[in-house]
């Protein structure tokens, strides 16, 4: 299946229509919605936790140069490798390059949104190199070929039933159909077969949650250990990250991780917390040979010198796309890209360019809840605000909508013309609606009046009616 | 009468649809001592502009109510939205240093939302109103996230004679109405507008009362589509006692030509 | 001038055109009760993991026998880290062979460098002593956790950890995924069970 931010009308429109996936989506919004809240009213200094966790990315990224170089000289000194990719295109063929040196190479890959960015698995593919996703969501929607729905559960659009069927087909075991009826069963299905893959892989692949300046670490957690996996059984392990992830020490990772997990699962914190640094040491039998950490730009230095600053201090939790009622009524694949929600209503356009996703930033009621519930204080209704600014500046947005405020704005500045314009527009919808009831339909706004009334005006307008009163009084 | 001078800044919505809404908040803000003055200049805050992306509009609309209201010792919207511009986003629109962006400060700190200032600022904590009906609230988004509006309207209505406020579990959940959203992703803002509407009906309120006629025109205008008796009401109308008018979604089938509005 | 510049001159040139002052900080620890033992057991056992007491390190056979007679593995084999094989005199120590090799050992014990009352959690580091496979290849995970161990935050552990080992694992509870249906479900892929022993004396 394919989806692209410029269709995102038609893919929200389809998405309305789903069943199937109104009701995960209707699943997934009580769950998340309220495990966060439990487990923030469970931590009395969270919102003093958040506040810190804020001035701790905003720091980072005003001194994020000193603290790569840093992060690289610790790597380095710890026996990795560090590579830099200005783009996509770099970052593919530096993973690519590695994993060419092994032979006939498998790869055992853990989640990264960076991997997702990059388009890493169909490069793979492509170059005939097998990449097996190893988080249970990423290892589902790999086998039915779709791009992830959500950033921390990218197989939430699916129901068991889709899994088992997909489980049958790809394991070539159409009995599996019939047996894996529980959520158990599915698991343990998965759980065996990947467990051959970590045990044959040449090659391990994780993101990275946090880059460790000081020790020249990578922090990765998750849920199920796969991510461990994929970073302690095969000869090498590549951690992908963006260059926005570094944090000075791991006292910063401690307020990070305070907020992360509770914001994203509302788990006090995730089952894996894990440091990598550098590879096996002497004496270890296990542990990868070879350490490389793929450190990826892809429009992220830009957007630390533009207007999109603070979208960089994010820690990829989710909240906001739980918490925002569009994700909500149209899921994740609506988005037509990796980032979905309203963090996405910010990077899709900005990393693809706004003329390749023209309705993402207009597809906001500006609730703010995603802001309210941000673990690190983007200002996310701001910046997709700023992201209108741009297309409106550059004129990417609709010429009608510009003729629209130009309008408006030059009635708005003539009060007198103004009021004459209300005052007719009243009179205007009250002669058209039906009595004492609303207007069902207008020459305009056939959105609107698809499936809405419109009240009708009461009769005079205020200004009017306010300065009959000041006449009267005089 | 020697209480504070109050501009009321009516809004577009207010102005043209439902001046009732204006004439009670009036009431309300005479009631509680206040002198109010009704710039008759005023127009359009900017809000639609701003939120497309329209800057240049946008202040050229700000710089003018900034002039406009610069006399009054408070200005009072009886919108969250509109409240939320003039109070939060006009000092944005400003490079700091610039003087417009202290003028906008300074309006700023003098702007307040309808209920929040009767409450906050006034110190009001009941009204003489009567509303023999069980009610549920909607937390607009703007009033609640920008402003902090949500124990204001309930401490005020908690006064009304006969009144039963009966909470639904998604009262500050987003109706979907977003103004311009509304219109651009008409589908979407539906959905959202009856999950908004099926939240309410499970606290099987006699009708639905809110801070902000953008979202109540909404959910007026899907209720009304759907036949529905559950009236519509803005906070300020039943507070001001004056909510003994036909509803914002009208009346429904067959209905009796409509009582003039209460004016006074 | 005259050279192109490669991605990282690159990257960082845009970078420090960017760079800011720094910004004033606080760091909170969430305030926690003063038994920091009952807490790190009662944080522990709402991660799902499940918890026993012993007096002294003599208890750890007996207590490794009648935890996994009480999961019917009484006749599992057990991988021991090397760290801690001399506290179970006479146990066969199986190994966990990624790949191949039979027999393997289904169950894994290991000790822990601190245990972190906050969260519940154990820290485990990788050494020749405590390969990071024993953390992750079982069906099984029996942890054994001085009391002196247990610090309150994280940070106390981390303090603990110089210079850092190849992998750090802080493990809170056992491996689990919700990722059909939202629904939860334990042993994703790590192990199923994690069992914590916790000794109160030397």
């Amino acid at each position: 299946m394919k989806f692209s931010p410029i269709e995102f009308r038609s893919q929200a429109e389809a998405a309305l229509r789903d069943d199937t996936l109104q009701a995960a989506l209707k699943r997934a919004r009580s769950g998340f919605v309220d495990k966060r809240a439990k487990a923030v009213a469970a931590l009395p200094e969270f919102e003093l936790l958040r506040a810190e966790a804020s001035a701790i990315r905003a720091d980072a990224l005003n001194r994020l140069p000193t603290l790569l170089e840093e992060f690289e000289a610790g790597v380095i000194a710890a026996g990795g490798q560090v590579h830099w990719a200005i783009d996509a295109a770099e970052a593919r063929k530096i993973v690519l390059d590695i994993a060419r040196c092994h032979e006939s190479c498998r790869i055992a890959k853990g989640k990264s949104m960076v991997a997702e960015e990059i388009g890493l698995n169909p490069a793979l593919e492509d170059a005939g190199i097998n990449v097996v996703e190893t988080d249970l969501g990423e290892y589902i929607i790999q086998l039915a070929q779709e791009p992830p729905s959500h950033i921390v559960a990218p197989a939430i659009h699916k129901t068991r039933e889709q899994v088992a069927a997909l489980f049958a087909r790809h394991h070539e075991r159409a009995e599996l159909l019939t047996e894996l009826t529980g959520i158990p069963e599915l698991v343990d299905e998965a759980r065996r077969v990947l467990r051959e893959t970590f045990l044959s892989a040449d090659v391990g692949i994780t993101g990275a949650n946090f880059l460790v300046a000081d020790s020249g670490s990578t922090v990765l957690v998750t849920n199920e250990g796969n991510g461990d996996l994929c970073s302690t059984l095969p000869k090498t392990h590549i951690v992908l990250a963006g260059i926005e992830k570094v944090v000075p020490s791991m006292t910063e990772v401690s307020t990070l991780l305070r907020v992360l997990a509770r914001s994203a699962t509302g788990q006090p914190l995730t089952t894996y917390t894990s440091v990598f640094t550098g590879p096996r040491r002497a004496g270890e039998d296990f542990g990868p040979e070879e350490f490389h950490v793929v450190l990826v730009d892809n429009g992220r230095a830009a957007m630390l010198g533009s207007e999109f600053r603070d979208m960089l201090r994010c820690i990829r939790c989710g909240a906001c796309m739980n918490h925002c009622p569009v994700y909500g009524a149209i899921g994740g694949h609506a988005y037509g890209w990796v980032y979905p929600g309203p963090m996405g209503q910010v990077l899709t356009p900005w990393l693809l360019g706004p003329e390749r996703a023209p309705d993402l930033a207009h597809a906001c009621t500006m609730n703010g809840h995603c802001a309210q519930v941000c673990p690190v204080g983007i200002p996310l209704p701001d910046l997709i605000r700023a992201m209108r600014v741009r297309e409106h500046e550059s004129h990417v947005n609709h010429v009608a909508e510009r003729w629209v405020f130009r309008q408006w704005a030059w009635w708005a500045k003539r009060p007198r013309l103004y009021g004459w314009a209300l005052r007719k527009k009243a009179r205007w919808l009250r002669r058209l609606a039906r009595p004492g009831g609303a207007l069902r339909k207008l020459p305009v706004w056939s959105g609107w009046f698809r499936s809405r009334d419109l009240p009708t005006p009461q009769g005079r307008t205020l200004r009017d009616l306010m300065r009959e009163k000041l006449r009267g009084s005089q | 009468m020697n209480g504070p001078l109050v501009a009321l800044f009516g809004t577009c919505l207010v102005d043209m649809f439902r001046p009732s809404i204006g004439l009670s908040a009036i009431a309300l803000l005479q009631r509680a001592g206040c002198r109010v003055a009704f710039p008759e200049a005023q127009t359009c805050c900017g809000q639609p502009m701003f939120n497309g992306g329209d800057l240049k509009h946008t202040r050229e609309l700000a710089k003018r109510h900034i002039d406009l209201l610069a006399g009054y010792d408070y200005v009072v919207i009886p919108s969250g939205s509109c409240g939320g511009m003039i109070r939060v986003h006009y000092p944005q629109l400003f490079e700091v240093g610039d003087p417009w962006h202290a003028k906008a400060l300074d309006l700023s700190r003098r702007s307040f939302e309808l209920v929040s200032f009767l409450v906050d600022v006034m110190k009001l904590d009941r009204v003489d109103a009567e509303f023999p009906h069980r009610v549920t609230y909607h937390d607009s988004c703007s009033g609640l996230r920008e402003l902090g509006i949500k124990a204001q309207p309930r401490k005020l209505l908690a006064s009304v004679r006969g009144l039963q406020l009966v909470e639904m579990d998604q009262a500050e959940t987003c109706c979907g109405f977003g103004g311009a959203f509304s219109l651009k992703f008409p589908d979407i803002s539906t959905r959202l507008a009856d999950d908004k509407l099926a939240s309410a009906r499970a606290a099987e309120p006699e009708a639905i009362l809110g801070g902000d006629l953008g979202c109540l025109l909404h959910l007026a205008g899907r209720l009304s589509r759907e036949g529905s008796d559950t009236r519509v009401y803005h906070v300020a109308e039943v507070l001001a006692d004056a909510a003994d008018i036909p509803p914002i979604n009208g009346l429904p089938r067959n209905p009796p030509e409509p009582a003039k509005p209460k004016l006074d | 001038m005259g050279l192109p510049m490669n991605s990282r001159d690159r990257i960082f040139a845009t970078l420090r055109a960017a760079t800011a002052g720094p910004v004033a900080m606080t760091h909170t620890r969430p305030h926690l009760d003063d038994d920091l033992a009952a807490l790190f057991e009662t944080r522990a056992l709402t991660t799902a993991a499940t918890l026993d007491h012993i007096a002294t390190a003599a208890g750890l056979p007996d207590a490794l026998t009648s935890y996994l007679a009480s999961i019917a593995q009484a006749e599992a084999g057990i991988a021991f880290a090397p760290a801690i094989v001399d506290l179970f005199p006479g146990a066969r120590n199986l190994p966990i062979r990624p790949n191949g090799a039979d027999p393997v050992a289904e169950v894994a014990v290991t000790g822990c460098v601190a245990a972190v009352a906050e969260t519940g959690s154990v820290l485990l580091a990788s050494s020749p002593d405590h390969p990071t496979t024993l953390n992750f290849l079982p069906e099984t995970h029996v942890v054994i956790v001085r009391a002196e161990q247990i610090v309150a935050h994280l940070e106390d552990a981390w303090a603990l950890i110089d210079p850092m080992p190849r992998a750090l694992n802080l493990v809170t509870g056992p491996s689990r995924t919700a990722d059909i249906e939202q629904t939860l479900q334990l042993g994703a892929h790590g192990p199923r069970r994690l069992h914590l022993i916790l000794i109160a004396d030397r």
